[in-house]
């Protein structure tokens, strides 16, 4: 194996646990902040349910791109450059405290990447358009909708129910929920490495053409995730949890089940939609359900701005990236000394005003308006 | 470009029923369990525990319709 090869394959893994940490939000934010689940003890869930999940389904995509990009252009470099892109995209939106989605980072670093190596024509726009824009658009506002009708249906209905059954029972729900979402992220996610290493090991030969991930890929890919999941992305799961609007678990419990009900219908019917996406939309939905006025719309504003800068940001650094990697085993070399840099630097900017188990919930909750109240 | 509009439409309709439903169930199941609860002299509820055997009868069913498209959904995952 080159060293490039196997430069591919660790910076593989290293976005799946970027993946995870990033993405850990996406099933337990609101169980933490409505204490459903104690913030260490969700994130080793999940952790526990993505590692679980990436077993259950290994059967990864054919392409690497996903018919975004010509893949007979793709090469390792081209791979490398992609994922740097997409590593750095997730880590300065981690910093910012922005769910953005991993996937569209991927796509987005290697598009980038993919332009320089072999040019624009070597994009398939059109494939953009429907694989990443419009899911961009269309699943949280779909994911809204559900989340804001299930959330209007469960406070109506438990009106007249006791107060501490009800909160109870909702609590309770929202584990098994969260579960779900978290399990059907292991078996989303953890494929896309896998499929990018198996993919990199058959360019290069070391795999015959059209095998399946070997033992060795899918155990690292899911070990990667759920170590990643595990140690929680508490930036992005503080503000998914309390900057968004003040949940309470009913809105938990209905925002969870519609995202899981939302991933898991868009799954098998082959319309791929972004996780991060859904959840969130989930979320805004059900804080609007409760109580219109209290939702932080421009929350959403910035996230809104961020997920539309995420292709050609990540896209801009892949390229960038993929650039001075073609130049050799120097450039590669540089490239990931670059990378490890800007990613320390990055940690460090975090530990400045660390966000923590102990501090996720730490918030002050949003002040509603007094006109405007819904359900 | 080829956008599978029907496909994205049988998403949202299932999508829909799916979380409605299962929230309905959970919702009527924890209204039942309230049925008997009452407040004590220290202003503790006894919720579930006093709920009447038709209350816990109607919450088991309706949990039960609940977990039946969470299984479901597991199967989906698993498949």
């Amino acid at each position: 194996m080159t060293v490039i090869v196997i430069t591919v394959i660790i910076t593989a893994l290293i976005f799946d646990f970027t993946n995870g940490f990033h993405d850990t939000a996406n099933a337990m934010a609101t169980s933490i902040a409505t204490e459903a689940l104690r913030p260490k003890v969700a994130v080793i869930l999940a952790g526990v349910l993505n590692f679980v999940g990436a077993f259950l389904s290994v059967e990864v995509a054919k392409t690497i791109s996903g018919g975004l990009v010509d893949d007979t252009k793709i090469t390792p470099v081209v791979i490398f450059g992609g994922l740097i892109g997409a590593i750095l995209w997730n880590l300065l939106t981690w910093l910012l405290g922005i769910p953005s989605s991993s996937s569209h980072a991927l796509f987005g670093g290697l598009i980038g990447a993919t332009w320089v190596a072999a040019g624009a024509g070597a994009i398939q726009f059109t494939t953009v358009v429907s694989k990443v824009v419009l899911p961009l658009v269309l699943s949280p506002i779909v994911a809204g909708v559900i989340g804001l009708a299930a959330t209007y249906f469960a406070y109506r209905i438990t009106a007249r129910g006791d107060d501490a059954v009800v909160k109870k029972g909702f609590k309770v729900s929202q584990i098994v929920s969260a579960s779900m979402v978290a399990l059907a992220h292991g078996t989303n996610d953890a494929q896309k490495t896998m499929g990018i290493i198996t993919l990199t090991l058959i360019t290069v030969g070391s795999l015959p053409a059209g095998s399946g991930p070997p033992f060795w890929v899918v155990f690292s890919c899911a070990l990667a995730i759920a170590l990643g999941t595990s140690l929680g992305g508490w930036r992005i799961i503080q503000t998914m949890g309390k900057r968004i609007s003040e949940i309470q678990s009913p809105q938990g419990f209905a925002a969870e089940a519609s995202s899981a009900a939302v991933i898991l219908t868009s799954a098998h019917l082959g319309f791929a939609l972004s996780t991060t996406q859904v959840c969130t939309g989930s979320i805004f939905g059900a804080g609007a359900g409760r109580r219109l006025a209290s939702v932080q719309w421009s929350v959403a504003g910035r996230m809104a701005l961020a997920w539309l800068m995420t292709l050609p940001a990540a896209a801009i650094v892949g390229a960038i990236a993929a650039w001075v990697a073609g130049s050799g085993t120097v450039g590669t070399v540089v490239v990931a000394v670059g990378g490890v840099a800007i990613a320390g630097g990055i940690f460090a900017l975090n530990r400045r005003n660390a966000v923590t188990s102990h501090n996720v919930n730490d918030v002050p909750a949003p002040v509603p308006a007094t006109a405007g109240a819904t359900a | 470009m080829h956008i599978a509009w029907d496909s994205l439409l049988i998403v949202c309709a299932v999508s829909f029923a799916a979380a409605v439903a299962v929230v309905v169930f959970v919702s009527l199941a924890l209204v039942a369990l309230s049925g008997g609860a009452t407040i004590t002299a220290d202003g503790a509820s006894t919720g579930a525990s006093t709920a009447s055997t038709a209350g816990k009868t109607v919450a088991g069913l309706c949990f039960g319709a609940a977990g039946l498209i969470v299984l479901y959904g597991l199967y989906i995952i698993v498949r």
